[in-house]
C-alpha cells in the first residue's frame, strides 16, 4: 500500500472541496491535495447546467459549470495537488485516510488535518416508501438530471414530479424544453420546498401545475411506469378519503430532498446533528474530531453555492489556522436555535474570533414569515440582528456577526446574571421576532 | 399558489392591477404593477431598482436565459452545456431550442465559445458553459483558462 503525507487532505472536489482546498493552500498550508471519486472536479455543479449560480459572490448569473470552472482554475493556480477516479473508503481519529484508485490501488494518505466535503445524496423511493409496484421509470431527480444533461439521454416522455426541491423544478423545466411533457408536480406540504423564483420560471412558464399538500398514493405498472395515483392530504400529512385521482404517465421523478453524506463521518467518529444529519462543527468549521474539518452539503443542506463557497473557506482557513499553530484558543460559546428557526450553523464560536474577524452563521427558519428580524441573543440582550422580509424554510440564512460586535464583556454579564434555561452557561441563541415598525426598510446585503 | 403569479396578456384601454414574483434574485418580492394601456404606471412591492425593471420587462417583453446541450465529437464527455448569453423575448423559446438541438460540436471547446450567432434572430449568442477538452487529464483545456471575474469574491 502506497503511503502519502500532505498538510490538509481534502475529500469531495465539489464547490466546497474546491473552496477549501485552495483557500488552505492560499492561508498557509503545504502540501493540499484534493481527492474525488468522479471523473472530473466540480460536483454536482457540472449536471447543474441551469443559471441561477453566483449571483452574490460574483455578481453574475452563472450555470453550474461555468461555476464550477471559475473555482477550478483558481485551485490549478494555488497549486493544489488533485487526484479524481479516487474513492474514500475510510477516515481514522488520527486522520489517517483510506483511499482507492486504479493506478495507486488502495493507498494511505497521512494528513494533519482533513476537511470532509463529500456533499449529499438524494433521498430516494425507500425513504418514502410508496405503496404499489415496483416498474421501471422511477427516478431521483438528480439522476433524471445526470442522465439528460451528462449523457444525452431522455429517461421518459410524461413526467409527474413528487416534491417541489428545487431539483425536481429546474427538471420540470428542462424535460419539458426537451419535448417531455410534465403532468403535475405535487408537494405533501402546504408550501413550497423549492425557491420561489423557480415555482416561477419552471412550473407558472411551462404551465405545469403544482398541487400542494398532496402526495402520490400508489404507483402502477407492471415493467414500466403507466401512472399514478395522487390524493390530497389533511394536516397530519394524511390522505384524505375520496380526494383521489390517477394520472398517466411513464415516469416518476422523486424530489424529496437531500441528506448530507455522513458515512466516512461516522466511521471517524465526529458527532453528528439530529436535526442538520451533518457533524457539529465550530466556527473554525472544525468537528468534534480534533484536526478534522467539514462545509458544504456535508455538513447542511445548501439552497445556494454561493454560500457553500463561504462556508467552505472557512474551513480553509481553519485548516491552515491549524497546520500552521494559529488556532484561536480560549473560551468558546454555543449557539442555539430559537424561536422561528430551525438550525444554527456552526454550533460553536470561538469568544477570541468574535472579536477579531466577522463569523457567519447559517440557519434555516421554521415556518415562512414576513417583515421580521433575525436576531442574535446572549441572555436578555439582543446583541445583533438583521432585517428580513421574507424568511422560507426553503431559502437559508446567513447573518454576518461584524468583528467586535459581539464583546467578551457581554458575553461574561450574561453569563454571570445565569441566563434561564440553559446549564452550560451563556448561549449565543438566534430567533425570528416580528418587526412592528412599517413595511419599507431596505433589505442588508 | 402558482396559478396567481400569472404574466398573462395585458388588455388595451384598461387600467388593472397585477400581481407577480421578481425572479432576479433569491429574495422573490411580491410585485403589484399597475397597468394603463398597456403601459407600467407603477410598482410597488420592489426591494430594489432592479425589481421595478423586471416587472416592466415582464409585462411588456417578458425574457428568459435558456439553457441546453450540444452534442460533441470526440469530447471528454458527450455532451457540452450551452446557455444564451442574456435573456431572450420568451416567444424565441421554442425556436432557440430547436437550433440549439439541431447543432453539433468537434472538441476541444471553450467556455463562453459561440456556439450559434444570433440564435433565433434575437441578436443573442448561445455559447458554451464548460470547456470540454479532447482527451482525460487535460482539463482545464490548457490555455483555455478563463477566470471569469477577478477576485471581487469576498
Ligand atoms: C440539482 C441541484 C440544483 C441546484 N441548483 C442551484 C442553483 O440554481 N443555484 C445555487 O446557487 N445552488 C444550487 N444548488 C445547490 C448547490 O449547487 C449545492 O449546494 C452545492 O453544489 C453543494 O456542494 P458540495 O461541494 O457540498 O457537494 P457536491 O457538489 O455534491 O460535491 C461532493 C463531491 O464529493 C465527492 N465524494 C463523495 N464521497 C466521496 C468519497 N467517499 N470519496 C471521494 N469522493 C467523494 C463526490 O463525487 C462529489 O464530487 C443545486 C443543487 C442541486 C443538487
Ligand atoms: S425586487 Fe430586488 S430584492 Fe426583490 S427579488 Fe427583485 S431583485 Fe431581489
Amino acid at each position: 500500500m502506497s503511503r502519502i503525507e500532505c498538510d490538509v487532505a481534502v475529500i469531495g472536489a465539489g464547490p466546497a472541496g474546491l473552496a477549501a482546498a485552495e483557500r488552505a493552500k492560499q492561508s498557509g498550508a503545504g502540501r493540499v491535495i484534493l481527492l474525488d471519486r468522479d471523473r472530473e472536479l466540480g460536483g454536482i455543479l457540472n449536471q447543474c447546467i441551469h443559471n441561477g449560480f453566483g449571483l452574490q459572490l460574483l455578481a453574475q448569473e452563472l450555470t453550474g459549470p461555468e461555476y464550477a470552472e471559475h473555482f477550478i482554475n483558481k485551485t490549478f493556480d494555488s497549486g493544489v495537488e488533485t487526484m479524481l477516479n479516487t474513492m474514500v473508503l475510510d477516515v481514522t481519529r488520527d486522520r489517517q485516510i483510506i483511499a482507492i484508485n486504479s493506478d495507486e490501488g488502495l493507498m494511505r494518505i497521512d494528513a494533519e488535518a482533513i476537511i470532509l466535503a463529500m456533499g449529499a445524496r438524494e433521498r430516494n423511493r425507500g425513504a418514502v416508501t410508496i405503496p404499489g409496484t415496483r416498474p421501471a421509470g422511477v427516478f431521483t431527480a438528480g439522476a433524471a438530471q445526470r442522465f439528460i444533461n451528462m449523457e444525452g439521454y431522455m429517461p421518459g416522455r410524461r413526467v409527474v414530479i413528487l416534491g417541489s426541491g428545487d431539483i425536481g423544478l429546474i427538471m420540470a423545466r428542462r424535460m419539458t424544453w426537451e419535448g417531455a411533457k410534465v403532468e403535475a408536480v405535487l408537494e405533501i406540504l402546504p408550501f413550497p420546498s423549492g425557491l420561489t423564483r423557480n415555482i416561477v420560471q419552471c412550473l407558472d412558464d411551462q404551465g405545469i401545475p403544482l398541487y400542494l399538500s398532496h402526495t402520490v398514493i400508489s404507483v402502477k405498472g407492471e415493467e414500466r411506469v403507466e401512472g399514478v395515483t395522487v390524493a390530497r392530504v389533511d394536516e397530519n400529512l394524511k390522505p384524505v378519503p375520496g380526494s383521489e385521482w390517477d394520472i398517466e404517465c411513464d415516469t416518476l421523478l422523486l424530489s424529496i430532498g437531500l441528506i448530507p453524506e455522513n458515512e466516512l463521518s461516522r466511521e471517524a467518529g465526529v458527532e453528528l446533528d439530529a436535526v442538520t444529519g451533518g457533524p457539529v462543527v465550530t466556527d473554525e468549521m472544525e468537528t468534534s474530531v480534533p484536526g478534522i474539518f467539514a462545509c458544504g452539503n456535508v455538513v447542511h443542506i445548501h439552497d445556494l453555492v454561493d454560500n457553500v463557497t463561504r462556508e467552505a473557506w472557512a474551513a480553509g482557513e481553519g485548516a491552515a489556522r491549524l497546520v500552521t499553530g494559529k488556532q484561536p484558543r480560549g473560551a468558546t460559546i454555543r449557539t442555539r436555535a430559537g424561536d422561528g428557526i430551525r438550525y444554527v450553523v456552526p454550533h460553536v464560536v470561538h469568544v477570541q474570533n468574535l472579536a477579531d474577524r466577522d463569523v457567519r452563521l447559517f440557519m434555516r427558519a421554521t415556518h415562512p414569515a414576513e417583515n421580521v428580524r433575525v436576531e442574535v441573543v446572549v441572555g436578555d440582550n439582543v446583541l445583533f440582528s438583521k432585517f428580513e422580509r421574507v424568511v422560507r424554510p426553503a431559502e437559508m440564512l446567513a447573518l454576518t456577526i461584524p468583528a467586535g460586535k459581539i464583546s467578551e464583556q457581554a458575553i461574561a454579564d450574561a453569563g454571570r446574571r445565569g441566563e434561564e434555561g440553559s446549564k452550560n452557561g451563556p448561549e449565543l441563541v438566534v430567533r425570528v421576532t416580528p418587526r412592528d415598525v412599517h413595511k419599507r426598510g431596505g433589505v442588508q446585503a | 399558489m402558482s396559478a396567481e403569479m400569472d404574466t398573462a396578456v395585458i388588455t388595451d384601454k384598461t387600467k388593472e392591477i397585477r400581481e407577480l414574483t421578481c425572479i432576479v434574485c433569491p429574495v422573490g418580492c411580491s410585485l403589484q404593477a399597475t397597468i394603463e394601456d398597456g403601459n407600467v404606471l407603477d410598482v410597488e412591492g420592489n426591494s430594489c431598482k432592479r425589481g421595478r425593471e423586471y416587472a416592466v420587462d415582464e409585462l411588456c417583453a417578458p425574457k428568459r436565459t435558456v439553457t441546453s446541450t450540444v452534442r460533441v465529437e470526440g469530447g471528454f464527455l458527450p455532451l457540452v452545456p450551452v446557455r444564451t448569453a442574456a435573456p431572450i423575448p420568451k416567444e424565441k423559446i421554442d425556436q432557440a431550442l430547436f437550433e440549439v438541438a439541431k447543432a453539433t460540436l468537434e472538441a476541444p471547446v471553450r467556455i463562453h465559445q459561440v456556439i450559434i450567432a444570433d440564435v433565433a434572430g434575437t441578436g443573442v449568442d448561445v455559447i458554451a458553459s464548460r470547456s470540454m477538452p479532447k482527451t482525460v487529464g487535460t482539463y482545464p483545456a490548457s490555455g483555455a483558462k478563463t477566470v471569469l471575474v477577478h477576485d471581487a469574491c469576498v
